[in-house]
């Protein structure tokens, strides 16, 4: 039963969006049979209406019902006569007039590392600049059919740029076009605050157990002022401010290329899917930005196999899984891609310390070890099942982590238990894949 | 009252039904025809059909349940109008249609999301249905039986059976 539920809190995520285009267009098409029905029947209507109107009695009844249906409509609508509130859809009306706009987002976590501030900017619907506390600055560019992202450090002259294959053309899916498209019936009215000296009202949508928005009006302007926006799993809130909106932006400043003088690191995220394909160790050599390793063959392995594919815990990034088939019946499976490194991979030296060897080679225990594994076993499985059967999936499959004295991190994922001997032989017998 | 104020030709009324209404019919049309494009379709042929209907209608429970249903026979009768032509378009459509927009980035289509997108696809049409109708369209087991012309046991199983099925398609693996 309790896989049931899971499954039904996963199905309601599957939402689809209209894209703006395609709201309008149906909208019209829509207003257009209305507008035709209405050619339909009032041809064929009497004329009562003439002749109730030239009664004095029922012209003011008349006046007295337009008005109550005037007043009706206004408060069904959320707004009142006063204007010291707004309704739900004037503001989204109001937010989608406007594609330039910048504000000020802060990520605040109860623990962990801290994100810092950011001012953001929003060139139209599909570029985004954001200028980092720190002096780094992130350009994100969705327009073409691969949308790029850059990370530009000028106080270490380095940029990152990520390609996102498949991700494109598409509208960059922001908290702003989020909160576009809370709906009517599930948007909780919060009543008012005060900031600033103004009076702002209140609202607040939680589409699922992921995300939790509260978002405060001017009712002046009906543009947001403030939005917050909680993720409760991953214990952060991150809040929005300082609000403008039809800023003069600098198309330029949203460009992706880079400066000249910048050390560059190229990664690749793929939107699509990807298919597994065997590979040699010079392969991965090409395909890493940091250091590449192979096994050496130790007496107790009987096949090793590599493989490229999708990354089975989401980065959208390829890695590269290396199999070893142990003369036990084990699979030991070594993953290796760009984003395994220290510098990226903060948390590692606060886990357990599995063992270290004599070269400096650490092993650490990992927290999701075994879910991990299984996602591995399962990926590498499906490119492989004469390798590894999924079927053969053992209750001890663990992961490890492994921290190389260059940084470069690979994990180590295995079916069933290894003893620490066996461990130490294992990452004793890494070697670096040099170029020819 | 909007419907009521719909039905005098009011187009402020069309338009707030209509953006209250659109969004929550494409999920459920674009879950059932696994094609976007054809869903916004099937939606506009609701609002259109509703508009012409409007002066006859009268709203017996929940006027977002019967939008519900008009989707859902819309869909089917696509689904079952492109398996007579050879269904090679909304099938071909489906890996597209695993890329659309859908949850965004921060609350991110996962890999398991994907999966399950491509489960769904692969259940019976009736069993999909009732899954569809019930997680996205908020519908009561009455009123889909009504809406598939079923007994409410059969619609229940149909559910039932069909969250099996989805289960087994994604390994018995519990997505969490």
């Amino acid at each position: 039963m309790k896989d049931a539920e899971r499954i039904e809190r996963q199905l309601k995520m599957l939402r689809y969006e209209q894209s703006e285009d395609s709201r309008k267009r149906v909208l019209r098409k829509v207003t257009e049979a209305l507008e035709r029905n209405k050619e339909r029947t009032s041809a064929t209507r009497p004329a009562v209406w003439r002749i109730i109107m030239n009664s004095r009695i029922t012209k003011l009844a008349a006046a007295a019902v337009i008005i109550i249906a005037v007043m009706s409509g206004v408060h069904f609508l959320g707004g009142s006569i006063d204007g010291t509130s707004v309704a739900w859809g004037d503001v989204v009306e109001q937010i989608n007039n406007y594609t330039k706009y910048k504000y000020r987002e802060r990520v605040v976590r109860p623990k962990g590392p801290q994100m810092p501030i950011m001012d953001v900017y929003h060139l139209n619907l599909s570029q985004r600049r954001q200028e980092v506390e720190n002096g780094d600055i992130h350009i994100i560019d969705m327009r073409g059919e691969d949308a790029i992202t850059v990370e530009l450090r000028p106080a270490a002259r380095k940029a990152i740029v990520t390609k996102l294959v498949g991700f494109g053309p598409r509208k960059d899916p922001h908290i702003i076009e989020m909160v576009k498209r809370f709906e009517l019936d599930s948007t909780e009215r919060l009543g008012t605050k005060e900031r600033n000296g103004k009076v702002l009202c209140g609202f607040r949508h939680k589409p699922n157990e992921y995300n939790d928005f509260t978002v405060w009006v001017d009712p002046k302007t009906k543009l947001p002022v403030e939005i917050e926006l909680k993720h409760p799993q991953r214990g952060q809130t991150i809040f929005m401010d300082e609000f403008e909106y039809d800023v003069e932006l600098e198309p330029s400043a949203f460009s992706t290329e880079i400066p000249d003088g910048y050390e560059v690191e190229t990664l690749t995220q793929y939107y699509g899917a990807v298919e597994a394909k065997e590979v040699a160790a010079e392969y991965i050599r090409s395909m890493l930005n940091h250091r590449a390793y192979t096994i050496e063959k130790l007496p107790w392995m009987e096949k090793t196999v590599t493989i490229e594919a999708l990354d089975p815990l989401g980065s959208k990034a390829l890695v590269y899984m290396t199999g070893i088939r142990s003369s036990d019946g084990n699979t030991i499976i070594i993953v290796q891609g760009n984003y395994y490194d220290a510098e990226r991979m903060v948390w590692i030296p606060e886990q357990q310390l599995t063992l270290e060897t004599a070269g400096g080679v650490k092993l650490y225990e990992h927290p999701k070890g075994s879910t991990y594994s299984q996602r591995f076993l399962e990926r590498f499985s499906k490119a492989n099942s004469e390798f590894f059967d999924y079927k053969n999936l053992s209750e001890e499959c663990f992961t490890k982590m492994i921290v190389m004295p260059d940084g470069t991190v690979m994990s180590l994922s295995a079916n069933r238990q290894i003893s620490n001997k066996r461990l130490q032989e294992l990452v004793g017998a890494l070697v670096e894949i040099k170029a020819n | 009252m909007l419907v009521w104020r719909l039905k005098g030709g009011s187009r402020d009324a069309l338009r707030w039904l209509y953006e209250k209404y659109s969004g929550y019919l494409v999920t459920v049309a674009a879950n059932l025809l696994r094609d976007k494009a054809a869903a916004e379709d099937v939606v506009q042929d609701v609002f259109v059909r509703f508009v012409e209907g409007a002066a006859e209608f009268r709203l017996e429970g929940s006027f977002k349940a019967y939008l519900a249903i008009c989707a859902a026979n819309r869909s089917r009768d696509v689904l079952r109008k492109a398996k007579r032509q050879g269904a090679s378009g909304l099938e071909a459509a489906e890996h597209k249609a695993a890329n659309i927009e859908g949850p965004v980035r921060l609350a991110e289509r996962s890999e398991e999301l994907l999966r399950l997108e491509r489960a769904i696809g692969q259940l019976p049409d009736e069993q999909r249905e009732a899954i569809v109708l019930r997680v996205h369209g908020g519908l009561k087991f009455c009123q889909i039986a009504k809406c598939q012309d079923v007994s409410v046991k059969t619609a229940i199983s149909r559910y039932r059976y069909g969250l099996e099925r989805l289960r087994t398609l994604l390994n018995g693996e519990v997505i969490k």
